[in-house]
Formats: C-alpha cells, sequence, structure tokens
C-alpha cells in the first residue's frame, strides 16, 4: 500500500491531484481559475502531456496550477522537464559549421600572405616614410613634394586669416590636433584597439560599408587643414588618406576643429546639416551627402574644389 | 573582402538591444552578454574629446552618483536610439568583449531585434549602428517574433500564438501563425514606467524624492500586479522634499500595486485590444492556450494573474523570460541557412 503510494507520487499528474484535494478544489474551480477548459485539466492530472499544446504551455500550466495547490512549481517542472526534456537550443553543436574548418585554415593562408604582400607594398615606399614623421612631428611645416615645390602652397598662416575661415585662431588654440587626439585616448576603454587597427582592414572596411563617393582624386598627397564649425552636437569621425583613424568624438554645438593631414579625408558626420566645413580655409559644400538620418560620409580634398 | 575573411573568425550574434538591457546570445554558445545598456562619458574640462569611462554594468553603477563631468547616458529609448553615437560605442564595446579571446578584430553577421512600432528611420538607426560597431551583415527581426522563437512556442503550425514581450522601454503585443505576425501593437509601456510610477507614487505620498535605482530595487523585491496573500515591506531612503535631508521609511506591497496600477492597466489595454482585433479563428486559438509573457516585466509578481483575471484567457510566463529575445534571435540566425530569410524584418 507504501508502495503504491510512493510510486503515484512520481508522476506529475498524482502530485497535482493529492495538492488540489488537500487545498478542498474540484477541477471545474482549478479550470475556472486558470481559464482553461476542464480537458485540460484532466490532461494535466492524468500525465497526457500529447494532448497539451506543447511545453511552454505545459511549464506555465504547471507553475500555475502548483501556486493554486500551494504546491512547490519547482519540483514539478523538474520532473516534467526529466520526462520532456527541453530542446536543445542552448547547446546547438559548436563546430557544426563544417564548411568553416577547411575555410578559415584557407583565410589564415591568405591572411598571411596578404601581409606579407603589404609588407612588401610598404618597406621600399620612400615617400610613406617621409610623410607618416613629418605629419606627427612638424605639422606647421610640411616637407614639400617635387609638385608642390613647382606650385608653391598657400601660406598656412594666410588660410588661418581667410575672412571667410569659420574659425578664430584663439578659440581653436586649445583645440586638439587629429594627431594628437590619436594618441591621447587613455580613458577610452572601448577605443583601446582602436590605434592599432591595421590600415589595410581600416581601409577595406570602409569601402565595404559605403560606396566610396565619385570624382575622387587619385593623389592628394599633400598635408591639408580641415576645419569644422559646429552649429548643433555632432559625431565625428575623421580618416586621412593612408584611412588611419586621426579624429573621432562627439563634438559640442558651437565648437570648432581644426585638423591636418593628409588629404583626402574621409569624414562621417553624426548630425550632417548642423556641421560647417572648410578646407584650407575654402568653403566645402558637403549637403549632398546628407542622409535621412541626418549623417553623412564622404571624402574631401582642396583639389575638389577646383 | 579582408571584413569577410574577419567574419570567419567572428561568431554570428543576435542582440536584444533593449531600453534596459542589452543581450547577445552567441552562435554555439548561447547567453555571452546581459548588460544594462547604459554608458558613462566623462567630458574632459578643457573642452577637450569626450571619453568613454564605463559601458554596461560598470555604467549603471554609477547612475545617480556621478560628478558634473561624468553623463551617464542611456542610449536608447522606448526601444529605439536616442543617442546614435552612444549606441555606436556602447554596441562596439558589447562585440568586442564578447569576442575578447580573438586576436582580429570581430566581424560577425548580427541580428538585431528591433519593436514592431519602429519606424523606417529607427529601423535604418539600428542597422547603420550595428553596422558602424563592426558588424559584417546586419539583419532585424521583430522582437515578438524573436521572443516567441526563444519561448519555443509552435510558430510554424497554423494556429495563432500569442506573446506579450514587456523590455525596459515598450511592451510589445503579437499575435503569430504560420511564421508571421498576423496583428501587432507596441505600447511605450515597460520596466521603466514602472519605476517612474514608484518615483511618482512615493514623492506624492511621501514627500520623498527616490533614485531610479532605488525604484528598481522596490519593484524587483516587493513590486506586484495582483493582490497577494501576503503583505511584502520594504526598507527605503530617499530625499525628505520639504526638509532637504535623508529619510528612512517603509514601503509595503499594497502601495507599490497602487503605485503600478496605471501603467499596468495600460498594458491589459494593449493586450485587450490585441484580442479584439485577432481574427476569429486565431482568437479562439489564443483562448485555447493562453499568452505566453516574455521579457523582464514577465518577473513583476502577479503579472500573470493580472492579465488572466481581465482578459479572461490562460497566461502563461516563458522559461527565463529574461533572454527569451535574444535566444529566439539566435535561433533564427542557426535556422537561417535552412530557411532563408522568411523571418526577418524589411526595412
Amino acid at each position: 500500500m507504501q508502495e503504491d503510494s510512493q510510486k503515484r507520487k512520481e508522476t506529475i499528474g498524482s502530485v497535482l491531484v493529492d495538492a488540489r484535494s488537500q487545498a478542498g478544489l474540484s477541477q471545474a474551480e482549478i479550470a475556472r481559475q486558470m481559464n482553461l477548459t476542464i480537458r485540460t485539466i484532466q490532461a494535466l492530472e492524468e500525465d497526457d502531456f500529447d494532448r497539451l499544446p506543447g511545453p511552454t504551455y505545459v511549464r506555465g500550466y504547471l507553475q500555475t496550477y502548483s501556486k493554486l495547490v500551494g504546491q512547490d512549481a519547482g519540483q514539478l517542472i523538474r520532473i516534467y522537464n526529466e520526462q520532456y526534456p527541453a530542446e536543445p537550443e542552448h547547446q546547438p553543436p559548436v563546430h557544426t559549421n563544417k564548411r568553416r574548418g577547411p575555410v578559415v585554415l584557407l583565410a589564415a593562408a591568405a591572411l598571411v600572405v596578404l601581409a606579407g604582400v603589404y609588407v612588401l607594398l610598404q618597406a621600399p615606399d620612400p615617400q610613406s616614410s617621409v610623410q607618416v614623421p613629418d605629419l606627427a612631428g612638424a605639422p606647421e611645416t610640411p616637407v614639400a613634394t617635387p609638385e608642390e615645390a613647382s606650385d608653391p602652397p598657400e601660406d598656412p598662416a594666410s588660410g588661418q586669416k581667410d575672412v571667410d575661415a569659420p574659425v578664430d585662431p584663439d578659440i581653436s588654440a586649445p583645440i586638439l590636433s587629429g594627431e594628437l587626439q590619436s594618441q591621447e585616448r587613455p580613458t577610452a576603454r572601448i577605443d583601446d584597439n582602436e590605434p592599432a587597427r591595421p590600415p589595410v582592414e581600416a581601409g577595406v572596411q570602409a569601402r565595404e560599408q559605403r560606396p566610396v563617393t565619385d570624382g575622387q582624386p587619385a593623389s592628394g598627397e599633400g598635408l591639408e587643414v580641415l576645419t569644422m564649425t559646429f552649429m548643433d552636437d555632432s559625431w565625428i569621425e575623421v580618416r586621412d588618406a593612408d584611412m588611419q583613424l586621426i579624429m573621432w568624438d562627439l563634438m559640442r554645438s558651437g565648437a570648432a576643429l581644426e585638423i591636418k593631414g593628409k588629404t583626402p579625408f574621409e569624414v562621417l558626420l553624426g548630425n550632417s546639416p548642423d556641421v560647417v566645413i572648410h578646407i584650407d580655409g575654402k568653403r566645402f559644400d558637403h549637403s549632398r551627402y546628407h542622409q535621412s538620418d541626418r549623417t553623412s560620409r564622404f571624402k574631401v580634398s582642396g583639389s575638389m574644389l577646383n | 573582402m579582408f571584413k569577410r575573411v574577419l567574419s570567419l573568425f567572428s561568431k554570428d550574434l543576435s542582440i536584444d538591444l533593449g531600453t534596459a538591457n542589452t543581450l547577445i546570445y552567441m552562435h554555439g554558445k548561447g547567453i555571452v552578454l546581459n548588460e544594462p545598456s547604459v554608458v558613462a562619458i566623462r567630458n574632459n574640462p578643457e573642452g577637450g574629446p569626450r571619453a568613454i569611462e564605463a559601458v554596461g554594468a560598470a555604467a549603471k553603477g554609477m547612475l545617480g552618483r556621478t560628478p558634473a563631468n561624468i553623463d551617464v547616458i542611456r542610449p536608447l529609448k522606448d526601444g529605439v536610439i536616442a543617442d546614435f553615437t552612444t549606441t555606436e560605442k556602447m554596441l562596439q564595446y558589447f562585440i568586442r568583449k564578447v569576442h575578447k579571446s580573438h586576436l582580429l578584430r570581430p566581424s560577425p553577421r548580427v541580428l538585431v531585434c528591433v519593436p514592431c512600432g519602429a519606424t523606417q528611420v529607427e529601423r535604418r538607426a539600428i542597422r547603420e549602428s550595428a553596422l558602424s560597431a563592426g558588424a559584417l551583415k546586419t539583419y532585424l527581426i521583430e522582437e515578438p517574433l524573436a521572443a516567441a522563437m526563444g519561448a519555443n512556442l509552435p510558430i510554424k503550425e497554423a494556429f495563432g500564438s500569442m506573446v506579450l514581450d514587456i523590455g525596459g522601454g515598450t511592451s510589445e503585443v503579437a499575435v503569430i501563425s504560420l511564421n508571421g505576425i498576423v496583428y501587432s501593437a507596441s505600447a511605450r509601456i515597460g520596466g521603466d514606467r514602472l519605476n517612474e510610477a514608484i518615483i511618482n507614487y512615493i514623492r506624492r505620498n511621501y514627500g520623498v524624492l527616490i533614485g531610479e535605482s532605488t525604484a528598481e530595487r522596490i519593484k524587483h523585491e516587493i513590486g506586484s500586479a495582483y493582490p497577494g496573500k501576503e503583505m511584502l515591506e520594504i526598507e527605503v531612503k530617499g530625499r525628505n522634499l520639504s526638509e532637504g535631508i535623508p529619510k528612512s521609511f517603509s514601503l509595503n506591497s499594497n502601495e507599490i500595486l497602487e503605485a503600478l496600477q496605471e501603467p499596468l492597466q495600460g498594458i491589459v489595454s494593449a493586450v485587450r485590444t490585441a484580442l479584439e482585433q485577432t481574427p476569429p479563428e486565431l482568437g479562439a486559438d489564443v483562448a485555447d492556450r493562453g499568452i505566453v509573457i516574455t521579457g523582464g516585466g514577465a518577473l513583476l509578481r502577479d503579472l500573470d494573474r493580472l492579465i488572466m483575471e481581465e482578459t479572461g484567457v490562460p497566461v502563461v510566463i516563458a522559461d527565463d523570460p529574461l533572454t527569451s529575445v535574444a535566444r529566439g534571435g539566435g535561433r533564427v540566425l542557426e535556422l537561417m541557412e535552412e530557411s532563408g530569410t522568411e523571418l526577418l524584418a524589411r526595412d
């Protein structure tokens, strides 16, 4: 007799029936309180779960039923889960993607080759090795390339004094230059890796995300001054000709920014219509790049104005 | 192309970009991140660039406790992006965090869940934000559909399944059949509105101002949606508005029940409207099987009982309701190669 009772208690239905009798409730009363049909309650009490809609619903019904009769729902759900294990959605085969195995190896090999080619292409290029220290070290006195020597560049100081230039040198004085920004970002946790991004990767990423705007000059080797004035808060991101991220920040309304670097600059603006852009003192109209969400992404260099 | 190569080293992600919490489900690993959608930004007093001070749980800990030069921002509001750039940085941080063992910058395929009430512009902002944060490709899915997938509802069948997803900013209710949404509605009521209601109630009745974190603690510990047998109490500290000094007092669950009545009625009326608008055959299926609740709101004590009493329809709470949407999105990603993009949202 005792064995029989022990056996009965092992099933969910019997536990529910016992608890319901102890609470003095009828099947109809439980069905009314749970807004279910008596047939559903009978199915639960007879452990006939195949007549019920599905595991999610059954677990929910067990939860509510247990609460009504003062039973521990956790225990019943554990028994149910043992009988009807949940779909193994948390443990999909970790490496099910068979096609990826060899592809990953191939990709790794391709990467090594690409990296080698990149290093080979970069190493003997005398121009880039001159330009980089030049950019970081002495931004005010750019080394003139042969082309620039034949066509003397405008004095940077005269560019600053241009009547149309929106930035007062005094105002822009405390503003950090682009190069400094990229080096001084110690507290930005999420950007710790940013400067380490390989240039090849950055370049390709930019091209994949948005089509490159038409009419880009192929060369644009010189250093130019990009000036931005903000009528309203806007996010900005500026990359130089080498696709190095030289400036990113949220600029406040009324702020002005001056960046010197190798053009064409690739500029991303979060609030494009409220930013006024000058390149080497000349106004650059970027209204055609405005997107519906007020962002814009474009390339800009002095030669585009000619 | 380089990004495509990088994608081979990244795992597909499903992101539940919620107003209160962001969850990430990684293909093959399950839920790998569950952090508050909060970013702390340090302003440079000299007018220089602003720097990200903390993201996620660390930033949430700072909420209401920051000096003047740190802003704690919740970049999402009502389930959609309110601050594009901060959202982008937050996503970038989260995507890197879940790929931290990788040497290369992650470039995964990402599925992001959007409220069904999101406009085209809001959807585009979410898509762009994920792309800018480093995703190779972004897919969008309506939140209720992902929630139903995560709750293991039989959405493929020709039966109506109703799901109510109560998030931080919005509550979404939808009727789903044959892998598609038949009816959906989004009410801008969620966990945040419940917190607000508690703050307002305490200010009105006790003349004491409490912070958002305290309101949330009250909601978790003694909040309920339906009068229960036992009455719970909690000790709370706030600032007395008339005297201006801190004051300690105790609150009971009946008071919080009263405070939450208004927003809860909003949710109930959204469900009622959904039941009214559902085609009769599907409505009968829902009345027979019940409404499934997912999202953090499902954890509010006796919410199922309230909706059951008010609508006369059975109500069940999904297993692990907080992660239903992210898990559902993950399943859609896993099924995508077999069943295509049928479940995905269009722009």
